[in-house]
This record gives structure tokens, sequence and C-alpha cells, in this order.
């Protein structure tokens, strides 16, 4: 429906165009019909003059016809065949049999250690290219993946600047809460490491998403969550000097609704948490402060980059710098990013039997960040609740009573560039306090640098057989520095010193990887093995400092009335470890070295027979070192199989073909293993410290150190295991203008690694780790991509994914019969858990049933016990046994959608994305302190007038039970269009009079608009880990309005 | 060149074997003196961890005590415990159950381990390890009736232990502690003012093994166990070691390592460590700080109140000593009192649940507590045994074993030290002596059970609270349990932890609890 009427549009415009571009200069006209190779007439095709805009495109019967200067070269081209040449020498009528280009049969995609062609894949591999990367606002790769690709999901818990996206490929797989516990695996050229950070987006040629067991068996114990292969950009041409720059305005892309002071003061005089007269004396009657005005601004982010391509049939070679600078749009200039990256590429056949590349990678950052997260307070938080009523900043260091009379440590009040102090709220004297005071009051930067790469030699010594050493490394080292001021707000907010943190970190990584690849084709049979082997070693090492008051240290001496600040001047010139005041206590941790290492074996065979049916098998086999597993359970053996019947190659299909060009029935099954919530020795029963006992009472410290044996130990404890079954289908119609695949998977994880079981009590020891639960994750992929021309000028796509996701708790040990606890809220109770029959970490606490007409109090269904279903019966005062599941954070759809649409030198990108059936548990509200709430909290709440009411009174007595009921839990469903991009290419006939061989102006809104129902910030940045879902105020994406130019010389 | 860089790997899978820092083995420790001297500490630092359990359940679980507070609910597993409305699922009974059971592994790793031919260390500590494991049963036993024994330790082929026959665990801790007895290698103070009671003594062992004979009387039925019993006292008496406290009865606890204490956990000042003496049990039982202006009372300020005194337990002390009686005045105030000694008094508009009598005796003082610990940390020690307790229980082995004389003897002592004269000695005395002269120290509860008394003193624990206003007014309100206090059939023996229910297969709840 969609492809018509872009294709009459499109026509309709070429009509009008057509008409100007007709000269009469010795010229020849060249007619006649365009037909495919089953002779069926093809409409659209482009009919061009070479070098020229002079073209036609055929009409619905395959006809055209054009007139061109005697002598030139008009090209057919059309999408899905192979382009025509003829030269027109005269004019006369043809008869022009288009051939099917067969290029996306020979299109090969990244498998583990080799290249496979895409119509021999078994497994179920989604790919981006750098085409979908391209001139996007996103600053790392693993944000190209979202909404591009089916099955993998990201999970955001701060959308700051710099801030890395967690990626989960076919659900959450363990109860291990690290993001490298349900991450994947990332091979970046071969390299594997467990993140991609530090690789700028756009010098990345290709991702791909090994989802399937089978696929990522490969790689073995650590592929249990997927696997995705980078392959960094290569030189190709002449030699090409490319600069882009982009310019992103970002700004909140959504402002929560909250009661202004007016409202605020009605609703806490209803609560009865303040009187009247106390805001008269607190409350100058006028102010009504807009705190998310007051926090955020308009920011920029630059993005430069310079790239030099060149390669030819013996080498290439290809140099990319960029330079990112992103401040982040809470005010001031506490939340940047930068980052320079650069890349240097190279390949080099010396014989024809040897080559070599290398790929290499560096990357330098620094970062400072405001406070987020936290139900407690942060910056962010406080942006959100602070009361209205309290002033931004006072005047001068005008400080109300309130402030003075408690300060009884005469601390300094944090102040505005003007030396204005920041307001203090009487409302709400929590640790949630001005949200520039809690940008101000402590200063952290982050720093590091990180090289990496891998350097390939590939040995040749007959044509079948090509033999392949890696090296790839990384060192990465990173710093911490950061100071907190002494201050005062308010008794739960302040500090009477200075202190002062500082940490090094560095990893020194390398691996070493020998393999071979043997191909050999032999009648209709195909056959090709692969065989190798894989070490690799880490070391990191930390140090890290801090200074907090010693005993002996007293702010204010009382003889002297000096003051120890805790540094020697209070001067940010002295705010390092070393110039700490000789009360203080410094503190240093850590220093030792920490070593892993790995052994593996890997090898795949395959075979295909009349490129019909193809069979491939796989083992991998890895060794860990004692630090994650004990020496008997040391070696995991992961196999895999499958299989692919590609039905269209079959007689019997050939009546259909010309429509279904392409079918492939796939199938296939593997294994792999999870080691993230393994290491740290933690199956072993060795002899450690249990702290010190004093064994004088009299001479302080005189100890006795004890040691005893830690664990119980386990010599049983294994990886987790992953075994997943997948099935798919690929269709191809229309000469591959349409593709279509869809995939059914069965992923179930077991032996989750499960901490803190007791045996049994009487055992008198603590177990160690035991392999103890079940995950389940099933679900449906969809992928399915439509391109099309509608004569020479106009070309378009349409790709759209979507996938389901069954995310299912099977087994936990009987320790945990109520399941795993997670986030909690305040301490108002735990809200997730990973429990049996439940997604992972799903939420938990009351059902909400109403407000009771007659008292304004929240009511809450009783249940037939817990986890049971609801009585008929309510009541405002629940038991824990009426806790139930409140929802998932983990939608249950997420899907994306992509249109492209290229005319002439314009084009245009549509890209949006969208997740359904998860769930948000809004944490902002506290009981023990005013905050500002939610307008949706108190709209429709129960007054004596309005006792029909949604809310609960502002004094309802259970608004602790209501805070852990779903009461605050929202529908996570939301639609997010993170892209419409119009871009102009300028005529290269006009840019070459410049030496530029490519123009392209553009124009973005990226994150722009948002449709969801949430009343928070973003339902798209909503925690992680335990808390995945659970929103307590997290640095939101922001929404940018984005110009750019990428030129080509 | 790939095939030789495979076979140099493949030999390099040593690399794999990366040691662990920070960590000993465990098939080499245990080798000298001074490792085998650091494997009994845990044994210590573990009781000490959990002093905060057994000291506030086992009081909890009496009739001398309100759970306390601000307010109803201000900490309702105290009040579960106090009016006896708790179940499986209490923590601090796995808390309890957990710790005797950590400390017992950690007793058989050394019995396990560490080679009695070794070195006299080796033997000294492995004594020490009976102990501690005569001691955890003799607690598991009295209060959970027939825990599973565990005295190796266990592979996970044996993790699910059944419940241990009466005979059996009284037989093990009997063998523990004649075994670490005989072996002579205890410590032994050297003098009445010797310090060194916060080790594990050879006195210690004979008074542990009186006290399981007390016992072992009762649960096995067999009367000679009182000479036996008596015997092991009378050992404790004659060494001279120890001898009643004679400075102000209160600040027993102030006063470290004084002569009167048997077996104490050690708390020590030390600037650079304060956070290693945390005690939320003084915490806990410090009056409640927020409610209150204290005057110019000396006690610890920052508090909450928990483990109240009720008008019972100060109406027992009159009726034996008056109410002016030393010990009395020394154990607890009324409310006048401490507003005339210290201008002390609640808040006016304030309540808190009292029933207007405050404990004294053996409170934190505002110098124990640490400074720059925000008043989390206390120098104070926990009395696990004190030398008042040898003589209460010698006078009833003896009198049960009917040697009257050497009962008066010891009866007499306690009470003079109280300010008392002599009453002739009978069963019922020694009764009211040990609940006064041992009230808030952990060990009526299990006297009680062993008395069958339980029932008569607790069956109304839960029944009402009192709540006491500035003004001094108490007013007692429904507790509003609709079941409460100590029920017969099921409250003589705690229940095994839900949590051990759920793990341990083999092992039958007690009768009242399944």
């Amino acid at each position: 429906m969609r492809k018509s009427l872009f294709q009459r549009l499109a026509v309709a415009c070429m009509t009008l165009l057509i008409g100007w571009s007709l000269s009469a200069q010795s010229q020849v006209t060249l007619s006649g019909t365009v037909v495919d190779d089953y002779d069926e007439p093809l409409m659209g095709v482009g009919v061009i003059q070479q070098g020229t805009t002079n073209g036609v495109a055929t009409d619905l019967d395959g006809k055209f016809s054009i007139t061109v200067p005697a002598g030139t070269v008009v090209e057919f081209s059309y999408i899905g065949f192979k382009t025509q040449t003829v030269v027109a020498e005269k004019t006369m009528t043809l008869n022009i049999k288009l051939l099917p280009d067969t290029e996306m049969l020979e299109e090969t995609i990244v498998v583990g250690y080799g290249v496979q062609k895409k119509s021999d894949v078994t497994g179920s591999i989604s790919q981006v290219k750098s085409e979908d990367i391209a001139n996007r606002t996103i600053t790392t790769p693993e944000q190209a993946l979202q909404g591009k690709t089916s099955g993998v999901q990201l999970v955001n818990s701060s959308a700051r600047p710099g801030a890395n996206p967690e990626v989960r490929i076919r659900g959450v797989s363990s109860n291990g809460t690290s993001s490298s516990s349900n991450g994947p695996l990332y091979v970046v050229d071969g390299r594997i490491t467990s993140s991609i950070s530090g690789i700028d987006p756009n010098d990345i040629e290709s991702m791909e998403v090994l989802k399937d067991g089978a696929s990522a068996a490969i790689y073995g114990a650590r592929a249990g969550n997927g696997v995705i292969l980078i392959t960094t950009r290569k030189g190709e041409g002449e030699g090409k000097i490319t600069y882009s720059y982009q310019l992103s305005s970002q700004s909140l892309a959504k402002i929560p609704h909250m009661m202004n002071s007016e409202q605020f003061v009605q609703y806490y005089l209803e609560a009865g948490k303040f009187d009247m007269e106390t805001f008269y004396r607190n409350w100058d009657m006028t102010t009504n402060t807009d705190w998310l005005k007051y926090s955020y601004e308009n920011s920029l982010m630059h993005r430069h980059n310079l790239t030099f391509a060149a390669g030819n049939d013996r080498g290439n070679l290809y140099l990319s710098g960029t330079y990112l600078k992103n401040n982040g749009m809470f005010v001031g200039d506490n939340d940047v990013y930068s980052r320079v990256t650069f890349m240097v590429n190279g390949s080099w056949k010396f014989k024809p039997w040897l080559d070599i590349q290398t790929n290499n990678q560096v990357e330098y950052y620094e970062a400072q960040a405001v406070s987020e997260g936290s139900d407690y307070g942060s910056a962010v938080l406080s942006a959100l609740t602070l009361d209205p009523l309290t002033p931004t900043v006072f005047d001068g260091t005008n400080v109300p009573g309130y402030v003075t009379a408690a300060n009884v440590d005469n601390l300094p009040y944090l102040t505005d560039e003007n030396g204005n102090v920041y307001g203090i709220s009487y409302f709400n004297q929590s640790e949630n306090v001005n949200p520039r005071v809690m940008r101000d009051r402590t200063h952290t930067e982050y720093k590091g640098f990180n090289i990496n790469g891998s350097t390939a030699l590939n040995f040749r010594p007959y044509k079948d057989l090509t033999i392949t050493s890696r090296v790839g490394y990384r060192f990465s080292a990173s710093d911490t520095y950061g100071y907190g001021h002494d201050y005062y707000v308010n008794g739960n907010a302040s500090q009477n010193y200075i202190s002062l943190n500082a940490a090094n970190s560095n990893t020194i990584y390398y691996q070493w990887e020998n393999f071979a690849n043997w191909m050999h084709q032999f009648g209709n049979h195909n056959v090709a093995a692969m065989v190798g082997m894989s070490y690799s070693q880490n070391r990191s090492t930390s140090v890290s400092g801090s200074s907090s008051p010693g005993s002996g240290w007293v702010r204010v001496d009382p003889a002297s009335g000096a003051i120890d600040r805790g540094v020697l001047q209070d001067n940010p010139l002295f705010y390092y470890l070393a110039y700490a005041t000789p009360n203080m206590t410094k503190q240093a941790s850590g220093g030792q070295a920490a070593y892993s290492r790995t052994l593996s074996y890997f090898g795949r065979v395959s075979w295909s027979y009349l490129g019909r049916y193809n069979l491939q098998a796989s083992l991998r086999a890895d060794a860990a070192d004692l630090s994650i597993l004990p020496l008997n359970k040391r070696w995991g053996y992961f196999p895999a199989v499958s299989g692919g019947w590609t039905i269209s190659e079959e007689a019997f299909f050939l009546p259909i073909k010309h429509a279904v060009n392409y079918a492939k029935f796939r199938a296939s099954w593997g294994q792999n293993g999870n080691t993230a919530g393994l290491g740290g020795y933690m199956y072993a029963s060795t002899i450690g410290s249990t702290g010190y006992y004093p064994i004088s009472a009299l001479v302080p410290g005189q100890y006795i150190t004890g040691y005893a044996p830690s664990y119980a130990g386990n010599d049983e404890l294994k990886w987790e295991t992953s075994e997943q079954l997948n099935f798919g289908l690929d269709l191809r119609f229309l000469r591959d203008r349409l593709t279509f695949s869809v995939d059914w998977f069965n992923k179930a994880t077991k032996d989750l690694i499960i901490s803190n079981i007791t045996p049994s009590t009487v055992v008198g020891i603590a177990a160690s780790p035991v392999n103890a639960g079940n995950v389940i994750n099933r679900g449906w992929e969809f992928e399915l991509r439509w391109r099309d021309q509608v004569g020479k000028d106009f070309t378009y796509s349409i790709a759209a994914n979507l996938s389901t996701l069954h995310n299912e708790v099977t087994y936990i040990h009987e320790s945990y019969t109520s399941g795993l606890e997670g986030a909690t809220v305040r301490n108002y109770g735990t809200i997730t858990r990973f429990e049996k029959g439940f997604p992972a970490w799903h939420f938990y606490g009351y059902k909400f049933a109403g407000i009771d007409p007659a008292t304004g109090d929240a009511l809450f269904y009783k249940l037939t016990g817990r986890n049971g279903v609801p009585t008929s019966e309510k009541t405002a005062n629940p038991l824990d046994s009426d806790k139930t599941d409140l929802g998932s954070g983990i939608p249950k759809v997420n899907a994306g959608l992509t249109l492209n649409m290229a005319w002439k030198g314009i084009d245009l990108v549509f890209f949006a994305t969208g997740a359904f059936g998860s769930k948000i548990f809004n944490a902002l509200n506290v009981v023990d302190y005013a905050r500002n709430r939610l307008s949706c909290f108190t709209e429709d709440r129960w007054t004596p007038t309005h006792t029909n009411a949604t809310m609960p009174a502002a004094n309802a007595s259970n608004w602790t039970q209501f805070l852990t009921s779903d009461g605050v839990v929202f529908s996570g469903n939301y639609v997010k269009i993170k892209q419409i991009q119009l871009g102009y290419t300028f005529p290269a006939n006009f840019t070459r009079k410049f030496k530029v061989d490519h123009l392209r102006i553009y124009g973005s809104m990226d994150d722009y608009f948002t449709f969801t129902n949430y009343p928070g910030f973003d339902p798209e940045v909503t925690g992680a880990g335990t808390g995945l879902g659970v929103d307590k105020g997290s640095y939101p994406t922001s929404k940018k309005l984005v110009v750019g130019v990428n030129i080509t010389f | 060149m790939a095939i030789a860089a495979v076979c140099m790997l493949a030999s390099c899978s040593h690399l794999l074997d990366i040691p662990q820092k920070g960590v000993l083995n465990f098939e080499t420790y245990y080798q000298t003196d001074e490792e085998i001297q650091a494997a009994a500490i845990p044994m210590y630092s573990t009781l000490k961890a959990n002093a905060y359990y057994f000291k506030l359940a086992k009081e909890m679980f009496t009739d001398d005590v309100y759970c306390g507070g601000s307010a109803r609910n201000d900490n309702i597993d105290l009040e579960k415990m106090n009016e006896f409305t708790f179940d499986a699922e209490e923590s601090y009974i796995q808390g309890m159950f957990e710790a005797l059971y950590s400390i017992i592994y950690r007793a058989n790793v050394i019995l396990g381990h560490v080679d009695e031919d070794y070195s006299e260390m080796a033997r000294q500590i492995r004594a020490e390890a009976k102990v501690f494991r005569a001691y955890s049963y003799f607690e598991l036993i009295t209060m959970w009736g027939n825990p599973p024994i565990v005295d190796h330790e266990l592979t996970p082929s044996e993790y699910n232990v059944d419940n241990g026959s009466t005979e059996d665990l009284w037989a093990l801790v009997e063998k523990d502690l004649t075994e670490a007895i005989a072996s002579g290698k205890l410590a032994r103070k050297s003098n009445l003012n010797d310090t060194e009671c916060w080790k594990v003594t050879h006195q210690f062992a004979q008074a542990l093994l009186g006290k399981a004979y007390l016992w072992m009387a009762t649960a096995l039925n067999d009367n000679s166990y009182y000479a036996k019993s008596a015997a092991q006292f009378d050992a404790v008496v004659s060494s001279g070691l120890y001898a009643l406290y004679t400075g102000e009865y209160a600040m027993m606890r102030k006063d470290k390592h004084n002569c009167e204490l048997i077996y104490e956990s050690n708390g020590m000042h030390d600037d650079n460590n304060v956070y290693n003496n945390v005690s939320m049990y003084d915490l806990m039982i410090g009056w409640r700080s927020d409610r209150m202006y204290y005057g110019t009372c000396p006690l610890a300020t920052y508090s909450w109140g928990f483990r109240v005194p009720r008008k019972s337990l100060y109406d027992a002390f009159v009726a034996d000593e008056g109410v002016d009686g030393y010990r009395l005045n020394q154990t607890l105030k009324t409310y006048k009192q401490i507003q005339e000694l210290w201008g002390a008094g609640e808040n006016a508009g304030d309540v808190m649940i009292s029933d207007g009598y405050f404990f004294y005796k053996q409170m934190p003082m505002q110098d124990d507590v640490e400074p720059g610990s925000m008043g989390f940390a206390f120098t104070s020690d926990f009395i696990w045994m004190r030398y008042a307790e040898v003589l209460l229980c010698g006078a009833e082995a003896h009198f049960r074993a009917g040697n009257n004389g050497k009962a008066q003897e010891y009866l007499d002592q306690i009470r003079a030290r109280a300010g008392l004269e002599s009453k002739p000695v009978s069963l019922e005395l020694i009764k009211t002596e040990k609940r006064l002269e041992l009230c808030t120290e952990g060990t009526r509860f299990q006297d009680l059970l062993r008395w069958g008394e339980a029932y008569e003193a607790m069956k109304d624990n839960g029944a009402t609270y009192p709540v006491l206003s500035s003004n001094g007014e108490v007013v007692y309100k429904s507790c509003e349990n609709s079941t409460y206090g100590f029920k017969q059939g099921k409250h003589e023996r705690l229940p095994y932890p839900a949590n051990e229910m759920r793990l341990n297969t083999v092992i039958k709840q007690n009768t009242g609890w399944e």
C-alpha cells in the first residue's frame, strides 16, 4: 500500500522532470523494452545517460524511450539486477534483458574465526552495517544496535554524556548483576573484549550479532549471552579524505508535570506535614521555583572526524581520528564527556601466500558526571522533586534563620558564581537538596585511555588452506580523582571536612590465536573445516586512596580556634592527598594485580551440497584459570550443530521462483557458557582472615588476627550453561526487493551461580556458591526489508524488525523459596525479586485496589497468600503475604522501523523504535520528607470533598505501602522517533570544481519525539541489573537538533 | 609455525594455575604455633559478634522485661519474642542457631586439623576448641532440645544431619569438657587480679561442666549428677582465683576484667579501630535518648530504650531486700529516682514503653562510647559468666545433693554482697537470688525451662504493655495479640529455624512448631 503510493508520487515527479532534460544536438533515440530473466517486463528501470542526470524510467510494460547525444553510454540499472550498458550510436529499438544480481547471495558475513557466504548461514545472525550507523548522534557502538536488529535490547541506567548502555541479546539469562553477567561477548577484529566503548561508531564497517547458540558456540564458555562481532573499516580506492562535522543541540526531551507552589502548599497542608503558619514563616508567598528549568539547559555536542582511506589489491590503509565533546544538558560544565579516538587499520599482501593486516584503536577520554539514580537524593532527583517554595538562591549571603540556627559547626554555604548562597529548603531537610549544591559539593573527574587492536598474519601454503596467527591486545588505564567540599545545607546534607579520593587502575590484556581454515570443492560438494586455539591473559591492577577524619581530628581547635578543614589550604590547588592535614587518616587499598587466563581449542566443519543443503558442526573446549573454576572442572566443552535447506533451489520450487526467489529453512542447536558470575576463587575453601580480636583489656592495639576457612568449598562449581534451539526461515521476494526472515528460539540457561546459600545451618560455614538456578528465554524475531527504486532517481527502503520475549526463572535453590532479593525503595521493602515462575527481577509488592472513599487511604487486595490471587477483600493494612508480582521491566516486544528515501541529492531517514509490555516502577516519592510529587499522584487525590478519587489522600495513613504497590507501577510502553534526518548531497559536477568529490549537509532531529504514558523523565532510561525498570531519577535521554556536514576529497 | 605455536601453548596449561592472593592453603595450614593460635580466634570473635542475638533474645524470653522502645511496633522482632508470638522464621533464633553451629564448625576444624602432638600450644587450643564446642552444645540443648550432632567437619554427603539424642548430646558435652579439663592445658589466671578472663580458662571449663551436670540431672532424670555438679563448682571456688566484686555493683561491667568475671568477650578502646567495637546491643538497651533528657546521668545517651524492666521484677527485688536495697538500687532505678538523682526524665508530651523503671546495672556509660563512632561503638565487654553464677549454681547443686551447709555458704556470699543478711537456704530462695542477681544476664530463660516454671512465669507475656508519660503516669494497653504468652507443649523448646527446616531434609521440628 505504502509502496504504490511512493511509486506513484515518484513516477509523477519524474515525468515532470524528464521534459526538461531533452535537447537536440546530434541526438539519437533509444527505445524498447526491458525484461527480466523470465521475460517479464520490468517497470521502473532507470535508463540514464552515463555521468549525467539525463534519464528516464521504464513504464508499466517495461517500455522506455531516451534521447541522448550519439556515442554516449546509456545505463540500465535496477535494484536486484546487474547494471547493463549500451553505447548509443544510432536511433534504435532495443530489447534489454537484465540478469539478476546474485550479489546478495554472494555477500559474506563475518562469523567466528572466518567469513561465510550469507547463503550458507545456518544460524541466526543479524547485521548492522556502516550505513545504519553513519551520521547518527550515538557515541558508542552499542547504541547502533537498538532498533536496527531483532532480538537485541538496550538497557540504560543513565543517558549522561559518555554513558554506555548495556546490551541484552535474547533476554536476561543470568541472576548475575554485573553488566557482563548478562551482556554479550564482543569480538573486535578478532580481539575478545567485554567493552567496545572505546570505538567510535563511525569507524565500524559492520556488526554481526550472533544470536543463536550454534553461531555463538565457537566462542564457548563466554558466549552464553550472545556474541557481537565488530569489523572495523578498511581503506579502498585511490585515496579518499573525508571530513565530517556534527553539531547537536541537546535539551530535555520530556518535562514531567510536578506541583507548583500553590498546589504544593495545599497538598502538604492536607497532608498535615506543615500548618499555614509554617508556610507563612518560611515562604515568601511568591516563589514558585521551576527546578527543572533551573537545572537543565540547552547544551552542545560537537564531533569532528577526519578519515584517510586508500586501498588496492595489494593492501589498504585506513586512518581515522575523531574528537567528540559532549557537554551534557545539566546546567554548567559538570556533566561532560570528551573523547579522542584514532584508528589505524592497514593490510599488505607481501606474497601471494602471505598477507598481514592490523587494526588498532586508541582512545583517550575525560568525563565528569552529576549524581543520579538514588532514591535518597541526587542532582537529577532533586531537580524533579525539590519543593517549588524554596528560592534558587538567597539574596547575597542572607541565609534564613532556620539554616543558621541548625549549623552548629559554622560550615560554609555553597554559593553561585555571584556569591549568592544557593537556596536551602525549609520544607525538605533531607539529603536531597538544591540540585546545584548536589552538583557543586563534590568534584569528580574520570580520565583514561585504551589502546587496543589486533594484528594477523595470514599464510596460504596452497589455495584451499589459510593459516592465521593473530595477536590481540588491550592496554588501558584510568584514573579517578575527586574531592568533597566542607559545606552545610541541613542536618542530613553537610560535611565538616574536605574529603579527598584518588584511584588509578590499569589493565594489560593480550591474546594469541592460531587457526587454520580449509575449504575444498569437489563435484557439487563444498566442504570447509577450521581448527584453532586461543590463549589469553588479562592483568589488572588498581590502587586507590582517600582521606577522612582520623581519631585526633577536630574541625575547630578549642584552644586556638584554628579550623582544620582536612587540607592544608582551602584552595583547590591543595585538594590532593599529599596536602591532607596531619590528623586526617589517609587510607590506601589495592595494589595487588589480578590475573586471569584462558586456553581454548576449537574447530568447525561444514558441508554443503548443490548449494541446497548445509550442515555445520562445531566444538569449542575452554579452560579457565584457577581463579574461575576448580581444577577438576577447568575444561568446558561447547558443541553445536546446525543445518540449512535452501528449498528455493529444489526443482519443485521453480514455478514460484520468479516471485519468491529465495527460501531457506534453518535449524540450529548449540551450547554456550557464561563465566561472568565466577571469578575470585569462589569455589575454593581456603584459610582467610576473620578479623582481629583484642587480647588485652587495657593495651590498645594488641590483637590476634583470626584465621579460618572462608567457605565450605564447592569443587563441583561450573559455569552457567545456555542451551539454545533456533529455527529460522529466510525468504526473498521479487528479486530481493523484499526480504523477510523469521526466527523462533528457545534458550534455556541452567546452573546459574547462586551465592550466599547455606547448605544447612548445622554445617556451620557459609557455602561456596553453587549452580542452582535456571532461566528460560523464548521468542520470535521478524526482520523485514523492502527496497526499491522508482525510476532513475528515487530509491527508498523500509526496514522493520520486531521481536518478542518470554523470560522466566524456572528454578532457584531451595534457600531462596521466595527468590533472590533485588532493588529496594528506601527502607520500604524489596521491590524486585529473582524468583521462580516470574521474569528475572520482576517487581514485587502490593496490589493496589483503589482508594477507600471513606478515609482516602489506599486499599490493597488481600491475596490468597504470597503470590496468590486477589480475593474480594480489600485492606488498607496489607501483610507481607499480600505481596505479589507487579510486572517486569523487561519488554515483551521490541520493535524498530527505518525508512530511507533518496531523490536526486536529497535523502531522508526516519527511524523509530519502541518497546512494549514492560513496566516501570516509579520510585521518586518518599513519605518522610515533603518532596514534590508528579502531578499524576496528586491531581486526582482523595479529599473530603472529592472522595471518588484514584490517588490516596495527601494524609493517607499508608503511603508507605502505596509506594511499594502497583499504584506506582506504570506501563513502560513507548515509541521513540530516534531520528528524522534530511540531507542534501551537492551534485558532483558542482563540487568537483572545488576538488570536492562528495559534499553532503544534513539536519536531523534525534530522540526528538517520545510517545509514552509514563509520567517520569524517560521510559528508555530506567535502571539496569536488579533495578531494571526501577526509576529512581536517572539522567534522561536528551532530544537533539543536529546539523552536520560530510566532505570527501 | 602455527603447529609449533599450538604445541608450545598446549604445554602452557600450567599458566592457568594462578595462585589466590590474600589466603592460605587449607591443607597446609595449622602447622605452626602462630597459625594454631590464630585458628582459635574465630571462635572468640564469633561469640562476640553474635552477642547481640544471645543477649537480647534470651532476655526477651523472660518475665523480667518488656520489649520497650518508643512505641508499639518499634521493634517487632523483640516484641514477638517477649510475647511468645514468634515463629520459626524469627531472625534472632536463626542468628543464635547459626552462630552456635559456626563456633562448632570452627572448633571441629581445629580438632580435625591441629595435631595434639605438635606442641603445648596445639594441646591448649584443642582444649579451647572442646570448651567452645561444649559451650555451644550447652546452649543448643538447653534451648532447642535435640539439635543435630556435628562433631567433625561435614563433607557434602553428610550435610543432612538428624536430631541428636538427649543422651548422646549431653555425652558429647561431658566428654569435651572432661577432656579439656583433664588435659590441664587450658589457661589459668595467675592470681585473683589477673585480667585474663577474656580467655577460655580451666575454671570456665569446670564451671561449664558444673552447669552441664545441673541440667543433665533434670534432662537425664538422674540425681547423681548434682554431686558431680557441685564438685565442679567447688573446684572453681577453691582455686581462689575468683571472688565477688566489691566495687560499685552496677559498674561491674565497666571495671573490665575484674575478679568476678569468669568469661567475657573483650572490648577495647582503640582510636584507630573504633568500629571494631560497634555494639548494637548497647545501643538497643540504653535509655530512649530521643524521648528523654538525661540531666547529669552518666549513662550513654545515644540509644533506643529496648529491654525495659517489668514492675514484677522490681517487686521481686522489694520483696527480697526492701525498697532501699543496695542491689536493687544498683540494678534498677525508678522514674522518680532518676528525676531526683540526675534531673533526668521524659520530654514533656512524649511517651515511651516503660513501667516506670529503668535498668542501671551494667548499662553503657558515656565514656564507654568510642569517640568518633557516631555513638555506635562501645568499649564495654560482654559478660558471659561471672562468679556469682558459679556460687548460685553451686548452691543449687549442693542443696539438691543434700549438702545444705555448702549451699548455705555459697548463698550467703551472694546475699552478703547484696547487703542482705543470711537466710536459711531453700530452693525457693536460691531461685529468687538467682533471678535477682543475674537478671538481664541471660540465664533465667534456661533456668525457668529447667525448673519447669516457664509457663507460670511467662503465660501472660504479651497481654499488655505499659506506656509511661512524662508525669510518671503509667497506662497499660492491650498488645492486641490474638494469641500470646508461653504455651505449654510448645515453648519449652525453640523452633529449629525455618531455613534449616527447608535445607536439612532429615531434621525433625520440635513439638508444636511443625
